[in-house]
């Protein structure tokens, strides 16, 4: 076996994405392959990005939960740990946002620690990154998206979001350019999901046809010697590089979110 | 399963032992901002125009003014992306 491939059979089991791209298989793949009725399988085998998804948020919610049953107040062994990660997280978002910071650490130590193991559950033999569906990526994007859009009703106010958008004018000139500056900041706004989407969807995508082609290579022509490795460990990086970066540039909009970020902005200009 | 938690507690703490110190909690906090600015940056250039493009392209079959609308669209992503270029970089503390 090498990564969870029969070696025999290894470039047909060797699945293709609907673009043409080699694709690592996992067990939903091989359990429809080779399950005794195909048909009953179809299900899963469609979902399977969702069914991933789903795995993963249980696995985190379980080993929280194992970690957590006998909370102490002097932490040791596995409560130690969490509370030693969830501390580097709060001092990242607080580094970033400041005091108030403290109160977005749910919802952003959750997306970090959901991406995450999103991105590095692929490294695992017959497991599948579900960060490397667009629509997954998209789902988070778009969650980010509603929350900031959320933050900036609730700071603004609707009509005082929209004369934020338009550049916040307060003289002549500003109202010339007001219409300019709200198709520009509207851009901007629209845009935001796409960028988390996109690099997300990209880097993990990418990634994963790199060490499918040089594990097909492994297979095919090398007699199993196995040169994907090193691109796993790339894949390493790149998927706590991934998560770190969607969580940190989701910071940066619920900063920006703010009213006070547009006013230390102003004063530092 | 008592020694796998100090383990772990170990693996965590020495991964991001940086950041609980906190006198080397700034500098480490700075690398890791030049990296996301590194690797945010492409994107974030380069979405606002290729939004901008739909947009003006969309515009454009609607109004019948192809392709005038497009370029206006893609001019006003070029913008958009630089203005948030500049507004992720100020946010990181970037001078």
């Amino acid at each position: 076996m090498m990564n969870g491939v029969c070696m025999g059979e290894a470039s047909s089991i060797y699945p293709i994405a609907a673009g043409g791209v080699p694709e690592l298989p996992n067990f939903i793949t091989l359990l429809h392959k080779y399950g005794a009725d195909p048909q009953s399988t179809a299900l899963i085998f469609l979902w399977q990005d969702v069914l991933f998804a789903l795995l993963v948020a249980v696995l985190i919610t379980a080993v929280f939960c194992f970690c957590i049953r006998k909370r102490q107040m002097v932490p040791t062994g596995f409560q130690n740990a969490l509370e030693a990660g969830v501390e580097v997280l709060q001092n990242f978002v607080v580094g970033l946002v400041g005091p108030k910071g403290t109160m977005f650490v749910p919802f952003l130590g959750t997306l970090f620690l959901y991406i995450l193991t999103m991105n590095l559950v692929g490294l695992i033999p017959l497991m599948k990154s579900p960060s490397a569906s667009i629509n997954i990526t998209a789902a988070l994007a778009i969650c980010v998206f509603v929350f900031v859009q959320y933050l900036n009703i609730k700071h603004y106010g609707v009509r005082g979001f929209l004369y934020h958008l338009a550049g916040s004018p307060k003289d002549v000139v500003g109202w010339i350019i007001a219409p300019l500056m709200f198709v520009i900041e509207l851009i901007t706004q629209i845009s935001r999901p796409f960028t988390l989407a996109m690099r997300l969807f990209g880097n993990i995508f990418g990634e994963k046809i790199l060490v499918a082609f040089f594990a097909t290579i492994s297979v095919t022509a090398l007699f199993f010697f196995p040169i994907q490795t090193p691109f796993m460990f790339l894949g390493l990086l790149t998927g706590i590089i991934q998560a770190v970066v969607f969580t940190l540039l989701s910071t940066i909009y619920i900063f920006l979110s703010m009213p006070h970020a547009t006013e230390s902005s102003k004063t530092h200009g | 399963m008592r020694f796998a938690g100090n383990l772990l507690t170990n693996a965590v703490l020495m991964t991001s032992g940086a950041f609980l110190l906190k006198e080397n909690r700034d500098d480490d906090l700075n690398s890791l901002r030049l990296a996301v600015v590194c690797v945010a940056i492409p994107f974030v250039l380069a979405v606002p125009p290729i939004v901008g493009w739909a947009i003006g392209n969309w515009l454009d079959r609607q109004a019948n003014t192809s392709p005038y609308l497009m370029y206006l669209f893609i001019a006003i992503g070029i913008a958009a992306g630089v203005k948030e270029f500049y507004r992720i970089v100020r946010s990181l503390g970037g001078e």
